[in-house]
């Protein structure tokens, strides 16, 4: 590769990490405000979290210092470290991105154009394994299960607070068209499990008896049927274990 | 320094690759775009109950080996019919044809009225009466139990609180046991963040749609890795087919029951309980040590869903003196559905449980 060469990559390269870092910040900030309009939502534990309920809400996204630091994502640079402070969600982005960065141009130098689509291809392939082991990194963190449960969190609640507008408005509708709503198809549900529960144990019991009767014909083959016993033997004491 | 004629000459020979991989691509996706059929073996319903169903795979008449080989699979997550995906291609096709009588338990699509049904239920309800139907569909009086991932810990769980049960053989494939160990999943279910409970509360069980982004947050860059290796092997004879049908599968997810998840997320990858014979089911503890039948455990070496120390681990606490551990090459599907599993695992299994079962 020639030095016009590198330099025309290394272009390249900036211009897609800074169109990405820009991409990440936008929706960063994006779902960060979704999150702080949920205002009335707590957590269910929230001193188990390190992301308090209006966390997000006070974010200071405008004095996030994008760029990168000198040096960083330079070849050789220390592997993905968490971020000192959990809560700081957008850092651990720019960590994430920094540490893929340097993967990437890690894998750039040294290389020279590719000869073939066949080669291309094998690139192709590495980067991909370079950007897998990146997410790995990343995600096998505490910050980032904090991040994700706190994220399920925020999203159940929002599904919570607009199935509560929205679940007397449909009751009605189904009322008003004489169908069934959910909470009454859950109790037609457990009514049929329990008898498909019972018609189990009535056909247990028949098999049995049926057994034993069998059995008391056939004395020689006994040892089979009470082998078979023994699997659901068990299953018919468990109320005694319980 | 190339010089032009080499130059062309490798441009044509690149080009008349990719011209034959575009036909081949052509072929199978624009031409022929249907699926190859699923469920390659013939099988029958042995007995059903709510979506549960026991196959029975392979026709009456054919002569076997005599004892069942009961397959238990995972609950909830994904379909069975990767067990059975092509013909050719089948780890239900090739016991089969090695004269195994083949029962499935498959657990079938998890629906709303499944929500409660957890490690109870299938402990003591489902998997016994698997077993006795079994059983008495083919007039034996033992059976081997292969478990496979979640499966395996079901019917750990079952073993352990059934000394008595009629299993001659215990094959545990993929299966976690030391949660400890369990990869990412341990690390994104931690109890302290993890909202298992809201999730439950919310839902009913942890819907498939849940299970599918978790499944492709674990490896984010699979889909496109795939489509890769598919442009580069589309040449090859049968990877396409290969590719449809695995593609299908592994985007067919399923629901898993609620209360299966609660005690799989809190007790298990929370507590890590199964291990330390803290587990209760039905107020009983799980006692791993009291499995004492003959034990086969596979490991993948690139499994990363049940990491190969995790499933390693039931060698360290049961009671059986006959137990082996293999590890396999492969992931934690292809390690029993891939296309080198006719090479590794299941010759492993035919021939360690032809050995036992006399």
């Amino acid at each position: 590769m020639t030095t016009a060469d590198n330099g025309t990559t290394e272009n390249n390269a900036n211009a897609f990490f800074e169109a990405w870092q820009d991409m990440i910040r936008k929706s960063t900030e994006a779902w960060s405000q979704a999150a702080a309009g949920l205002g009335g939502f707590t957590p269910p534990n929230p001193g188990a979290s390190p992301f308090g309920a209006s966390s997000f809400a006070g974010f200071p996204f405008g004095a996030f210092p994008f760029g990168f630091p000198p040096g960083a994502g330079a070849p050789g640079s220390a592997p993905f470290t968490p971020p000192s402070n959990p809560a700081d969600f957008m850092q651990m982005w720019q960590r994430m991105f920094e540490t893929w960065q340097s993967q990437w141009m890690n894998s750039q130098s040294g290389e020279t154009r590719p000869p073939s689509i066949e080669e291309a291809q094998r690139q192709w392939a590495r980067y991909l394994e370079t950007m897998a082991s990146t997410f790995s990194e990343v995600m096998s963190t505490e910050e980032f299960s904090q991040a994700l449960g706190k994220y399920m969190e925020q999203a159940l609640a929002l599904q919570e607070r607009t199935a509560k507008q929205v679940n007397p408005q449909i009751n009605a509708l189904l009322r008003a068209y004489n169908l069934p709503s959910r909470s009454q198809m859950d109790r037609m549900f457990a009514r049929i499990i329990g008898m498909e529960e019972k018609l189990d144990d009535l056909e247990d019991e028949v098999r049995k008896l049926r057994s034993e009767l069998s059995a008391s014909r056939r004395p020689q083959s006994s040892r089979s049927r009470s082998t078979r016993a023994a699997a659901t033997g068990a299953a018919s004491d468990e109320g005694d274990q319980a | 320094m190339v010089n032009s004629t080499e130059y062309a000459s490798q441009f044509q020979q690149d080009a008349q690759q990719q011209w034959q991989r575009f036909q081949a691509m052509f072929d199978a996706f624009v031409v022929n775009p249907a699926d190859p059929p699923a469920e390659v073996t013939p099988y029958e319903v042995i007995w059903k109950r709510g979506n549960t169903r026991l196959l029975r795979y392979g026709s009456r008449e054919r002569e076997t080996l005599g004892m069942p080989y009961l397959i238990v699979p995972w609950l909830g997550i994904s379909r069975t019919y990767v067990l059975d995906l092509l013909p050719g291609n089948s780890m239900i096709e090739y016991l089969v044809n090695q004269g195994h009588d083949v029962f499935l338990l498959d657990w079938g699509v998890v629906g709303e009225e499944d929500k409660e049904l957890g490690f109870e239920e299938g402990v003591y309800k489902i998997i016994p009466r698997a077993i006795e139907r079994a059983l008495e569909a083919s007039g034996a009086t033992e059976i081997t139990l292969n478990g496979i991932c979640l499966g395996g810990t079901l019917s750990a769980a079952y073993l352990a609180l059934h000394p008595d049960a009629p299993v001659r053989n215990f094959v545990a494939v993929v299966t976690p046991i030391d949660f400890e160990q369990g990869g990412m999943f341990r690390t994104w279910l931690d109890e302290r963040y993890f909202p298992a409970d809201l999730i439950v509360e919310h839902y009913g069980s942890l819907p498939s749609v849940l299970m599918n982004t978790g499944f492709k947050m674990l490896r984010p860059t699979l889909e496109a890795q795939a489509m890769a290796g598919l442009w580069s092997n589309a040449t090859r004879p049968g990877y396409i087919e290969s590719y449809k049908a695995m593609s299908r599968w592994a985007n067919d997810f399923v629901a898993m029951p609620g209360r299966f998840f609660r005690q799989l997320s809190k007790n298990l990858y929370g507590k890590n309980e199964m291990i330390r014979g803290e587990f209760l089911i039905n107020g009983r503890a799980v006692n791993l040590s009291r499995i004492n039948q003959p034990l086969l455990v596979a490991a993948a070496n690139q499994d990363y869903i049940v990491p190969a120390p995790a499933a390693r681990s039931l060698m360290d606490v049961v009671s059986s003196e006959d137990k082996e551990f293999v590890e396999l090459p492969g992931g934690h599907i292809s390690v029993f559905s891939g296309r080198q599993a006719h090479q590794t695992l299941w010759p492993k299994i035919d021939e360690w449980v032809s050995a036992r079962s006399n």
